[in-house]
């Protein structure tokens, strides 16, 4: 069930800054099934605070490249990006949750995730890796911040991780 | 979309097109059934009924419809020993066919509910009961000849002789590079006069020539025959009667001109059902990716081929490479040209379904109505043709619900009863005009203007200023509908906004013509393809953009005095006409640069014409667009194209552009619903 990434990710979470290859993030990637009672998320960082989605919305990560702006749309739509001949939005993570802009930097990556039909690619400033909690330490968002965009949080001891809700993010607010 | 309503889309899918196959085997049946009354039957006729039944036993395999599926099959033998002579085709046996048609349209028509195994069983007996004759003894023939024949083609033979037909061996050379073609031709003209039994290769075929001879029936002489080909290919015919026959058992290359990949076995059961290849689009999409990748790498060679030339130890080299290039060029354009032609289908496909749609609605109206098609052999591109299907079926439902009359109120006014709705498809240039036209009360532009203020969508000064064409533009608005009951059919005003909206969306134009009291007539504009397009990439402030041609009336330059007219009343002259302007920046709401000259894209849609303002024209390509995702829908914006290493570029969809200017500029109309 587990593959050596998951491993390291697991033993030493904070080492995530040596930046593994795509190829190795994309087929941790493929063990989407955990246990049952378990979760399995791909983890990052936000700044200080660490996000995660459900493997099973996460489809690849990308290395930040070149997108093409699009006029008219959304602050946090930074652009369209071809993967895989398919158009695929990139959006800024932290303007999309209202918490700032995130800078390109070696360590940032492009993390795309697919919910329905809808694909979107999201920047973000630090990828963590793929990790497995007992289903029993998610407990719901509350009335934390930015909560219409959480799933739920995990509270695994010292540390906290929000995990995200893919459609949320994604799905586009009809305007009256 | 989940996968059930993926499902169950394809599962429709399969219903229309099982529709269309039962149609067709319908009127099939119909000819076969006049011609056992007269005697004679083509075997034409009983060939395409064999195959619906073949390719519906298919289909049904493939989507699980078991019932249909197993009498498709029995259907398919008793048709099968038809074609081959070992049954004989009398009225009874028609009428087990014909009933086993009408089954097989009944289970369709209840979409796999309802239990009708009693029925089948029926039916199936009842076409094992029909009797089968003996192979007839075949000495008549010399042993070689026959040997090589299948039993269809044998068959077919003696049915000629049995029709007093002659049978002649028309033996044929071609050059080994072009014979698919002159074969194919030189059938079509035998086809004119005679049936064409079998096709053999001879061993005197070389490197160079290919020899073939041709077996025919015909009522006509030799001489005749030999007059009618004598232009397409060099022939000699001789009587099939004459002694021992030369021919030579069959070589591969016979395959090869049949196009089929099965082997003769020795029962004789080569079938020449189907040559198609069912493929999936998103394929061949993947191929107009790679020729539109082939085309930038083309352009790339262009350019190296031009700084060779320019190079003086190097010239010679230039110039082979750029004939090279335009030789590359041609070949390209010929692929592209031959793989769009794979993605083109009828449009009578689509005609067909609303033959169905239309005679449910008429009933639930109330209304006597027929419809009429014409053009259904245009050919679309197959995305496209899907894409027309809710378009064209909002404007039926609206002509049924709002045009046609009630069978008193016709008579009343000295029209016939039976409305018609005539739904006709021609081509026109790279574009398709798809018409709906009926006979019914036409658009009363009055009354379009009373609602459309009622409804508040326009003032009333507004309304009074409009011309007559404007005024039926109304029509278009969201939230109009000239009934004040929604009706069952029409649905909750589900109206022309959303076909325009379609129709704009395929980069295609609606056009309306309508006389009060004699009728209406919708023309849709609709390109031929999307799947790979020839755009214009141009560029402003520094953002590069693909502009289809399809949509561009013209090209000009512009000085700085007229982009001065643009900046000051956004309207320029050309030609004399003053016509709307605006710089593509502006309406992108990026900075425009400070250029001195300029390129103006005029771009038409109906009566209506603007003016594009841009920096720069760069080159012409050859794109591929791609949809941009649901969550980014910008006005203006048709899509994106890869275009590999020089990045992706977004495909400006200049109609759009063109109507949302148009309603920007009209005062007193409200703006459409606010972009996200």
């Amino acid at each position: 069930m587990k593959g050596p990434w998951l491993k390291i990710a697991e033993e030493a979470p904070r080492q995530a800054t040596i930046a593994p290859t795509e190829e190795n993030y994309t087929s941790s990637l493929e063990h989407k099934k955990g246990f049952e009672g378990t979760i399995n998320v791909i983890s990052f960082f936000l700044g200080l605070q660490e996000y995660a989605f459900d493997v099973a919305e996460a489809v690849e990560v990308l290395r930040p490249r070149q997108v093409t702006e699009v006029p008219r749309t959304p602050a946090y739509i930074k652009g369209i990006l071809s993967v895989r001949g398919e158009m695929v939005p990139v959006l800024d993570l932290k303007t999309r949750l209202g918490i700032g802009t995130v800078e390109c930097r070696p360590s940032s990556r492009i993390l795309i995730v697919a919910v329905d039909d809808l694909k979107a690619g999201l920047l973000v400033d630090r990828l963590a890796g793929v990790k497995e909690f007992p289903a029993s330490y998610l407990e719901p968002p509350g009335d934390s911040e930015h909560a219409f965009f959480l799933k739920g949080i995990i509270n695994a001891g010292e540390r906290t991780i929000k995990i995200l809700d893919a459609l949320a993010l994604v799905e586009v607010q009809e305007s009256a | 979309m989940t996968k059930t309503d993926l499902k169950s889309e394809r599962f429709r899918e399969f219903l229309a097109e099982a529709e269309d196959i039962l149609n067709s085997m319908g009127k099939g049946l119909n000819k076969l059934g006049k011609g056992v009354k007269a005697g004679i039957i083509d075997p034409a006729v009983l060939n395409a009924i064999f195959r619906s039944a073949h390719t519906l036993k298919g289909m049904c395999g493939i989507f699980e419809f078991k019932e249909l599926a197993s009498l498709s099959h029995s259907l398919e033998d008793t048709l099968d020993l038809l074609r081959l002579g070992r049954i004989a085709l009398t009225d009874e046996v028609i009428y087990c066919i014909i009933s086993a048609h009408d089954l097989m349209v009944k289970i369709l028509t209840a979409k796999g509910t309802g239990d009708f195994s009693r029925e089948i069983d029926e039916i199936k007996s009842a076409l094992s009961r029909i009797h089968v004759k003996k192979p007839k003894p075949r000495e008549e023939f010399a042993k070689e000849l026959v040997s090589v024949l299948t039993e269809y083609e044998e068959h077919r033979l003696r049915e000629c002789l049995r029709e007093g037909k002659s049978v002649l061996i028309v033996t044929v050379r071609f050059p080994i590079t072009n014979f698919d073609k002159g074969y194919m031709a030189l059938t079509d003209l035998l086809r004119t006069e005679a049936e064409v039994i079998a096709t053999l290769p001879s061993s005197k075929s070389s490197h160079e020539l290919l020899y073939f001879d041709i077996l025919i029936g015909t009522c006509r002489d030799r001489s005749f025959i030999l007059g009618l080909i004598k232009d397409a290919a060099e022939a000699e015919i001789r009587m099939l009667a004459e002694p021992a026959p030369k021919l030579e058992p069959r070589e591969p290359v016979f395959e090869v001109i049949r196009g089929t990949g099965q082997h003769p076995s020795k029962g004789g059961t080569l079938r020449r059902v189907s040559n198609t290849v069912r493929v999936n689009i998103s394929k061949l999409d993947y191929i107009m990716n790679l020729i539109s990748e082939l085309g930038m790498l083309k352009s790339s060679i262009a350019s190296l081929s031009g700084e060779l030339k320019g190079d003086s130890d190097f010239s010679v080299y230039g110039l082979e490479l750029s004939r090279t290039e335009k030789n590359l060029e041609r070949k390209l354009s010929e692929l592209r040209d031959s793989v769009l032609d794979v993605r083109m289908v009828p449009i009578g496909q689509l005609f067909g379904r609303f033959d169905t749609f239309l005679g449910k609605l008429s009933r639930e109206a109330g209304k006597e109505i027929r419809i009429v098609t014409r053009g259904d052999d245009t050919e679309l591109d197959k995305l496209i043709v899907e894409e027309l299907a809710d378009p064209l079926m909002h404007i039926i439902r609206n002509v049924v619900d709002h045009a046609l009359e009630a069978p008193a109120v016709r008579e009343a006014l000295g029209k016939p009863r039976t409305g018609t709705i005539i739904l006709s498809a021609y081509q026109k240039g790279n574009h398709v005009v798809v018409e709906v036209k009926d006979d019914g009360t036409g658009i009363d532009t009055e009354l379009v203007k009373e609602k459309a203020v009622s409804k508040g969508l326009v003032t009333r000064e507004y309304a009074d200023r409009l011309s007559r064409l404007e005024a039926l533009d109304l029509i278009f608005l969201p939230g109009f509908s000239t009934r004040d009951i929604v009706s069952e059919t029409s649905g909750r005003g589900v109206g022309m906004d959303v076909v325009k909206e379609n129709i704009t969306r395929l980069s295609g134009i609606i056009d309306i013509e309508t006389v009060k009291g004699k009728g209406t007539r919708f023309l849709l504009t609709i390109p031929i393809t999307l799947a790979i397009i020839q755009a214009l990439i141009i560029e402003e402030s520094g953002k590069r953009y693909a502009v289809p041609l399809n949509s561009v009336l013209e090209i000009v330059e512009l000085r700085s005095s007229s982009l001065d007219a643009v900046q000051a009343n956004g309207e320029i002259s050309i030609e004399g006409r003053m016509i709307p302007a605006l710089r593509l920046s502006r309406f992108f709401s990026h900075q425009p640069s400070d250029k001195e000259v300029g390129y103006g894209i005029v771009a038409g849609l109906a009566e209506h014409r603007l003016c594009l303002v841009v920096d720069h024209l760069v080159e012409e390509l050859d794109v591929v667009i791609k949809p941009l995702s649901r969550m980014l829908k910008v006005p203006g914006i048709a899509g994106a194209t890869d275009m590999g290493e020089k990045g992706t570029l977004l495909v400006l969809d200049v109609t759009g552009i063109l109507d949302q200017v148009v309603r920007e500029r009209k005062p007193g109309l409200q703006p459409r619903p606010a972009i996200v």
